[in-house]
């Protein structure tokens, strides 16, 4: 893939500068949900993203790796809850990544 | 804020409504209401719901919601504008009822006060009902919000003698009806929501 200093003024080139982390559905659809509550827990997400409980949690570590997610293992009343939230990190990246989407397909 | 968040925003406030707990918290707290209106010198269990009730909602939640249906925190409002927020709507509501009381009657005597306390409770806490109703988009709460509406302005029309005796009947009234549909909620959900406990902890063991 050739790149130049231009990419990100290009309409089009700019769609190859898409954070890649979150261009895969399954991150996205988490980080939409996460951007939209100040925090919630594995099952929720499950039923909410429709998403396997193997891929929910590799998805969420790979989210968790680049700091686009925290994740908090509690005990509430003794009960084990994990509990998933943004970062400012991810905040930002998931603004980012809109902008550019946005932009990107709004030239054509 | 575009539409995909409005929709997550939605799904995640009526999710935290599913339960019926809430209902029930706030039958509760009409209950200390009552107390409060009959014997003033009991004003100091106003302190009950406010340093409780959230804590023995979350711990009935995390025993019996989320292991059911998952636990999510909806965004909370900023306290500035909430705070702004209910003063404007309430500050309305005051001046309303007081502009009406002067066309209908002339004046706004404290025992005229007495007599609409009814319908100014109806009014205050049909305000919540809708911020519920419109967050949610659960029509439960528009129904509660207008049963609650006919029944303060009906206790108010009534005029029934005594000291605030119909802002208690109508406290009673609503804190009934939160109650059993509340209770009837509950139950329901335990029935419908098998427990599916499988936090991520878990699961990665």
């Amino acid at each position: 893939m050739r790149t130049d200093d231009g990419a990100d003024r290009h309409p089009v080139r700019r769609i190859l500068t898409l954070d890649r982390t979150i261009h895969e559905p399954a991150r996205l659809a988490l980080l939409i949900l996460l951007a939209s509550v100040d925090e919630a827990d594995f099952l929720y997400l499950l039923d909410e993203t429709g998403l396997s409980r193997g891929n929910l949690s590799s998805h969420a570590s790979k989210l968790e790796q680049v700091g686009y997610i925290g994740i908090d293992k509690l005990f509430v009343d003794k009960i084990p809850r994990t509990v998933y939230r943004l970062t400012d990190a991810g905040a930002q990246a998931l603004s980012d990544y809109r902008r550019t989407l946005v932009e990107s397909l709004s030239s054509s | 804020m575009n539409s995909t968040t409005v929709t997550v925003d939605t799904r995640a406030f009526r999710h935290s409504l599913r339960d019926g707990l809430t209902d029930i918290a706030m039958s509760l707290f009409f209950l200390v209401l009552i107390l409060m209106v009959a014997n003033p010198a009991m004003s100091w269990l106003i302190i009950l719901p406010i340093l409780f009730f959230g804590r023995w909602i979350r711990r009935i939640r995390a025993r019996h919601v989320w292991p059911r249906i998952g636990y999510v925190e909806p965004r909370g409002e900023k306290p500035r504008e909430l705070a702004t927020g209910i003063a404007v709507y309430s500050a309305a509501v005051f001046a309303t009822l007081a502009l009406a009381l002067v066309i209908a009657h002339g004046e706004v005597s404290p025992a005229l006060l007495r007599q609409v306390s009814p319908l100014l409770a109806s009014l205050l806490f049909g305000g919540g009902l809708i911020y519920t109703a419109q967050r949610s988009g659960l029509r439960k709460y528009l129904a509660l919000t207008i049963l609650s509406l006919v029944l303060g302005a009906g206790l108010t029309a009534l005029d029934i003698p005594g000291r605030y005796t119909g802002l208690q009947f109508y406290l009673a009234g609503m804190g009934a009806i939160m109650l059993v549909v509340g209770t009837a909620t509950f139950i329901l959900f335990l029935r419908n929501h098998p427990v599916r406990e499988v936090d991520e902890a878990r699961h990665a063991d």
